[in-house]
C-alpha cells in the first residue's frame, strides 16, 4: 500500500518540477483592452494546446525554451510570439481590424453547415463539372449528373424540365443560397432564368431536405450557390453561340470598397432564327430575348455579416408556327408567346454573440414580384405572384459540439392572381411556421439529424413535417445513410403544368385540390476505393415515395382532355440508382450510372406507370484532360428507355400514336482549350441526331380538336453545335 | 591518301560521338520545391504549363516534387528552375526569389495560415 502511494507521488514529481517552468499571460482585445475568453494557444515545440479562461488569462508549462506561441482565433489575424525564458508575463493584444476577418467568420459557419449536411446524401456539382457542358442555364447544368434527369417539356416552348427519383421537378425543392428559387408561378420555366455562368456550385440532396428550408422537398433538394463578392473574379466575360441562332453574353465582376464588396451580373440572350428540323411548319425553338441581372453586396462588422441584393429577369419569347408575330397577329397562325417579368430583393444577415463562440443567428428576408403571360394558340394564361419569405435560424450547441441544434421561425406570404382563358383565380397563402432540428455526432462515425417543423397554412390548417437523417461510417472509406420524412406542397396546376397548354386538350380541374402529401424514405451506400492512387466511388441508393395525396394530371381519360384531381393513396415511386465513377489515371475519369424507376399512379382508373417516365435509364461519361491541363475532352451519353405514352386511340387513325416510345441515346460532347486567362470551347449536343418524328399531333390543324404538342419523348431539334469562350481577370490574392 | 581516310574515319567517329552525347529532344526532370498549399500548386503548374517548351508540369503536394516534361530545344532545366524560383519557390539547389516570395498570397507564405487546400503534415 505504501509502495503504491510512493509510486503515485513519484509519478507526480516530474510534473511538479515542470510547473516551475510556468508561463502565464493574458490575451486582450486591442481596442478596449478586455480579455478574450476561449482563445486557443498552441506551443509549437511540444504541440500542446490550451484555451484562455473567462478573463482571457492562460497558463502553460513549456518543456523547452525558446518556444513559439501561436494564437489563432476566429476573427483575428494569426499572431506568433517567441518566449525565451520561463515565468514570463505575456500580454498579447489582438487586433480585429484585419481584413481577413470576414472570410474567417464565414468559414466558421460554412464548416458547420457542411458538418450537418454530411448526414444527408448530398452531391456537389462544382465549377469543373459545370464547365463540362457549356450550360446556358440551370436546366442544362444537370446533363452530366445521374441523380437528375432532364427532359424537354413540349414541342413549342423549347423549355427543359427536371425529374428526381422519377418524379416531376415540382417535387424537388429548388432554392438558391437557402432562398426559394423555382416555386409558385416560376415552377414551369424558372430553371431557365438562372444563367449557368452565375453558378459557383450546386448541392443536390436526394430525398427530403432539412426542416429549416420548409415543408416542401418531397423527392429532393437542389441548392444553388451563386458566385459571391468574396470571389476574386474582377471581370468575367462569357460568350456562347449555336447553330440554331442563339447567342449569349454573360458579364460579371467584383468591386471592392473597403469593407463593402459588390458583384454585378448581366446576362443577355437572343435567338433569331426560325428552326424547323422536323418540317412541321412549327418553330422547334422559340425566338426572342431573355435578359437578367443580379446586383449583390456583402459587408461584415465585428459580430455580424450581411448579404443583400436585387435580381431581375425579363423574358419575351415567341414560338409556334413560322410567321407568327405576337404584335401583329391575324389569328391565322398558331402562336406561342412567353413573357416573364421577375424582380426580387433579398437580405441575409448573420450575427455572432460576443459571449459565445458557438451560437449564431441568421435571418433571411426575400421579397418577389413575378408576372407571366403565356399564350398557346387561343389559350391564354396570365398570372402575378407577390411573395414575402422570412426565415430566422438560431443555432447553438448543447453542452459540447457533439450536440447541435437549430431552431427558428419562418413566414411565407404568397399572393396569386391568375387567369386561365376566361376564368380568374385569386389566392392568398399565409404560412407561419416554426422548426427545431437536433444533430447528434458520435465521434466522426455516426451523425443523426432529427427535425420537426409545424406550419399553419391559412387555407389548409396545420401541417406537421417530421424528418430524420442518419449516417454511419462503417469504415473510413464508406458510408451508409438513411433518410425518412414527410414532404408537402400546395399544387398550382396552371403554373406547375403550363407546358401542357400547348394542345387542344380541355382542362378539367377539380375545385378542391388538397395539398400534396408524401412520405419519402431512402437508403444510400457509398464506397470509395483507390485505383492507381486515385479516388474512385461507387454509390447505390434506393428511395421509396408514397403519396398520401397527389394532384395527378391524367391525360389517359381522353386525348382531348387533361384531368387534374386528387389521387389519394394510389401513387408511389420506387427509384433505384447505381453509379460508378472510376479514375484509372489522374487525368481520365469514367462514370457510369444505371437507374430504375417504378413510378405508378392510377390513370384513367388503372394503376400504371406515369407517362413519359422511362422504367430504365443509363448514363455514361468520359472526361479526359491532357497532363498540362490545356485541353479537356468530355463525352456524355444518356440512354433513355421505353416510356409509356398517354392513350390516343380515340383519335382518328392519322392522329393516333404508339403506346410506347422508342429507346434512344442522347450524346453530348465538348472540347475546351485553356490559356491562362481565356478558354475556348466547342461542343455538340445530340450528336447521334435523334429526332422524334411527327412530334406534334395534328400540326396541320393547330386550332382543331386533335392538336397536341405535349406528347414529346425525344429531342426534335437534331444536332446542335456551339462555341464560345470564358475570359477571366482575377484580383491579386493577398 | 591514307591520311585522308584516317581523317574521314576520325571525322565519322567524332560525328557519331557527338550525336550520341546530344541530349534527347524531350526530357523529363523532377524538381524538389517548397510549395505548401493548393494555391501554390496552381501557381507553379499554371506558370510552367504555359512556358514555351514545357509539355506538362505536375506538382505532387505530398512529396513536393514537380515532374516536368520539356523540349530541350526550347528550354533548359536551369531555366526551368529559375522560373520556379522567380514565382517564389525553391527549386532543388536554386534559392527562391525573396521578393517574389513576399508577393505570394498569405496562405502560400505561412504554413499555419488557412487555405482551401493545405498540404498534409
Amino acid at each position: 500500500m505504501t509502495k503504491k502511494i510512493i509510486n503515485f507521488i513519484l509519478l507526480f514529481l516530474p510534473l511538479i518540477g515542470l510547473a516551475q517552468n510556468e508561463v502565464s499571460g493574458k490575451i486582450v482585445e486591442k481596442n478596449n483592452q478586455e480579455g478574450i475568453p476561449g482563445v486557443v494557444i498552441r506551443w509549437n515545440q511540444n504541440k500542446s494546446y490550451i484555451a484562455t479562461n473567462i478573463n482571457g488569462e492562460f497558463e502553460i508549462n513549456p518543456k523547452t525554451f525558446p518556444d513559439t506561441l501561436t494564437i489563432d482565433h476566429i476573427g483575428y489575424s494569426l499572431t506568433k510570439i517567441v518566449v525565451d525564458k520561463p515565468m514570463a508575463k505575456i500580454l498579447v493584444e489582438l487586433d480585429n481590424s484585419d481584413t481577413l476577418k470576414a472570410i474567417t467568420v464565414m468559414g466558421k459557419n460554412l464548416g458547420k453547415s457542411i458538418d450537418l449536411m454530411s448526414a444527408r446524401h448530398t452531391e456537389t456539382i462544382g465549377q469543373n463539372e459545370l464547365r463540362k457542358a457549356a450550360c446556358c442555364n440551370l436546366s442544362e447544368a444537370f446533363e452530366t449528373n445521374a441523380s437528375i434527369d432532364v427532359s424537354i417539356t413540349d414541342a413549342v416552348s423549347g423549355a427543359k424540365k427536371i425529374q428526381m427519383l422519377g418524379l416531376d421537378g415540382i417535387y424537388s425543392q429548388i432554392q438558391w443560397e437557402n432562398m426559394p428559387l423555382v416555386r409558385g408561378l416560376s415552377s414551369s420555366y424558372g430553371l431557365s432564368f438562372t444563367p449557368g455562368t452565375w453558378i459557383e456550385s450546386i448541392q443536390v440532396t436526394k430525398g427530403t431536405g432539412p426542416v429549416i428550408n420548409g415543408y416542401e422537398s418531397v423527392s429532393g433538394l437542389i441548392n444553388l450557390t451563386l458566385k459571391a463578392p468574396s470571389s476574386e473574379e474582377r471581370f468575367y466575360l462569357n460568350t456562347y453561340a449555336n447553330i440554331f441562332g442563339r447567342g449569349e453574353v454573360n458579364v460579371h465582376g467584383v468591386q471592392k470598397f473597403g469593407r463593402w464588396k459588390t458583384m454585378n451580373f448581366l446576362h443577355l440572350e437572343n435567338s433569331f432564327m426560325d428552326i424547323d428540323k422536323n418540317k412541321d411548319d412549327f418553330r422547334d425553338l422559340p425566338i426572342g430575348f431573355t435578359g437578367s441581372f443580379l446586383n449583390r453586396w456583402e459587408t461584415s462588422g465585428e459580430n455580424f455579416e450581411s448579404k443583400f441584393g436585387i435580381k431581375g429577369v425579363f423574358v419575351d419569347k415567341t414560338g409556334g408556327q413560322i410567321g407568327f408575330d405576337r404584335n401583329n397577329n391575324d389569328n391565322s397562325k398558331y402562336g406561342v408567346g412567353l413573357t416573364t417579368h421577375h424582380l426580387e430583393a433579398f437580405a441575409k444577415n448573420g450575427f455572432f454573440f460576443k459571449n459565445s463562440n458557438t451560437a449564431s443567428l441568421g435571418t433571411i428576408v426575400q421579397a418577389k414580384y413575378h408576372y407571366l403571360n403565356n399564350q398557346f394558340g387561343n389559350t391564354v394564361y396570365d398570372g402575378t405572384q407577390r411573395k414575402i419569405y422570412i426565415n430566422t435560424i438560431f443555432s447553438d450547441v448543447i453542452g459540447n459540439t457533439n450536440h447541435n441544434y437549430k431552431t427558428g421561425l419562418s413566414f411565407i406570404l404568397d399572393d396569386y392572381q391568375q387567369s386561365f382563358n376566361d376564368s380568374a383565380f385569386i389566392k392568398t397563402e399565409v404560412v407561419p411556421g416554426a422548426f427545431f432540428e437536433y444533430t447528434y455526432h458520435y465521434l466522426e462515425k455516426v451523425t443523426v439529424v432529427a427535425g420537426m417543423r409545424g406550419d399553419y397554412h391559412n387555407l389548409f390548417g396545420p401541417l406537421l413535417t417530421p424528418r430524420l437523417h442518419a449516417k454511419w461510417n462503417i469504415s473510413p472509406k464508406n458510408v451508409l445513410r438513411i433518410s425518412a420524412g414527410r414532404g408537402l406542397r400546395v399544387a398550382n396546376p396552371y403554373a406547375d403544368y403550363t407546358s401542357l397548354m400547348a394542345s387542344s386538350r380541355a382542362w378539367v380541374v377539380v375545385q378542391d385540390l388538397n395539398p400534396e402529401d408524401a412520405i419519402n424514405s431512402g437508403i444510400t451506400f457509398t464506397q470509395k476505393f483507390l485505383t492507381n492512387d486515385n479516388v474512385s466511388t461507387f454509390t447505390v441508393d434506393y428511395f421509396y415515395t408514397r403519396f398520401l395525396n397527389q394532384v395527378v394530371t391524367d391525360m389517359d381519360i381522353s386525348p382531348n382532355e387533361i384531368h387534374i384531381y386528387n389521387a389519394e393513396g394510389t401513387s408511389y415511386s420506387n427509384s433505384f440508382q447505381a453509379e460508378l465513377s472510376i479514375k484509372p489515371f489522374k487525368n481520365l475519369e469514367l462514370r457510369g450510372a444505371f437507374k430504375y424507376y417504378d413510378v405508378k399512379a392510377e390513370f384513367n382508373g388503372f394503376l400504371q406507370q406515369r407517362a413519359f417516365v422511362p422504367k430504365f435509364r443509363g448514363l455514361g461519361n468520359i472526361g479526359y484532360s491532357t497532363r498540362n491541363k490545356k485541353w479537356e475532352f468530355d463525352l456524355t451519353g444518356n440512354w433513355v428507355g421505353v416510356k409509356r405514352l398517354p392513350h390516343t386511340h380515340q383519335n382518328p387513325i392519322e392522329h393516333q400514336r404508339d403506346h410506347e416510345s422508342e429507346t434512344y441515346w442522347l450524346v453530348n460532347g465538348q472540347i475546351t482549350y485553356k490559356r491562362p486567362k481565356i478558354s475556348f470551347y466547342l461542343g455538340g449536343e445530340n450528336l447521334l441526331n435523334v429526332i422524334q418524328d411527327n412530334a406534334i399531333i395534328a400540326a396541320d390543324d393547330p386550332f382543331g380538336a386533335y392538336f397536341d404538342a405535349t406528347q414529346l419523348w425525344a429531342p426534335i431539334t437534331g444536332i446542335n453545335v456551339y462555341a464560345g469562350l470564358h475570359y477571366t481577370i482575377k484580383y491579386k490574392k493577398k | 591518301m591514307k591520311n585522308v581516310v584516317l581523317i574521314l574515319f576520325v571525322g565519322l567517329l567524332t560525328t557519331g560521338f557527338t550525336q550520341e552525347t546530344k541530349a534527347p529532344k524531350v526530357q523529363t526532370i523532377e524538381v524538389k520545391t517548397s510549395a505548401i498549399c493548393g494555391e501554390c500548386k496552381e501557381r507553379i503548374e499554371n506558370t510552367l504549363n504555359f512556358t514555351k517548351g514545357v509539355k506538362f508540369a505536375e506538382l505532387d503536394l505530398e512529396t513536393n516534387i514537380i515532374t516536368i516534361k520539356y523540349k530541350t530545344a526550347d528550354v533548359t532545366d536551369v531555366q526551368i528552375k529559375k522560373i520556379i524560383a522567380d514565382i517564389g519557390y525553391h527549386a532543388d539547389e536554386v534559392e527562391r526569389s525573396g521578393e517574389a516570395f513576399k508577393n505570394l498570397p498569405g496562405c502560400c507564405q505561412d504554413p499555419n495560415a488557412k487555405c482551401a487546400v493545405k498540404k498534409k503534415e
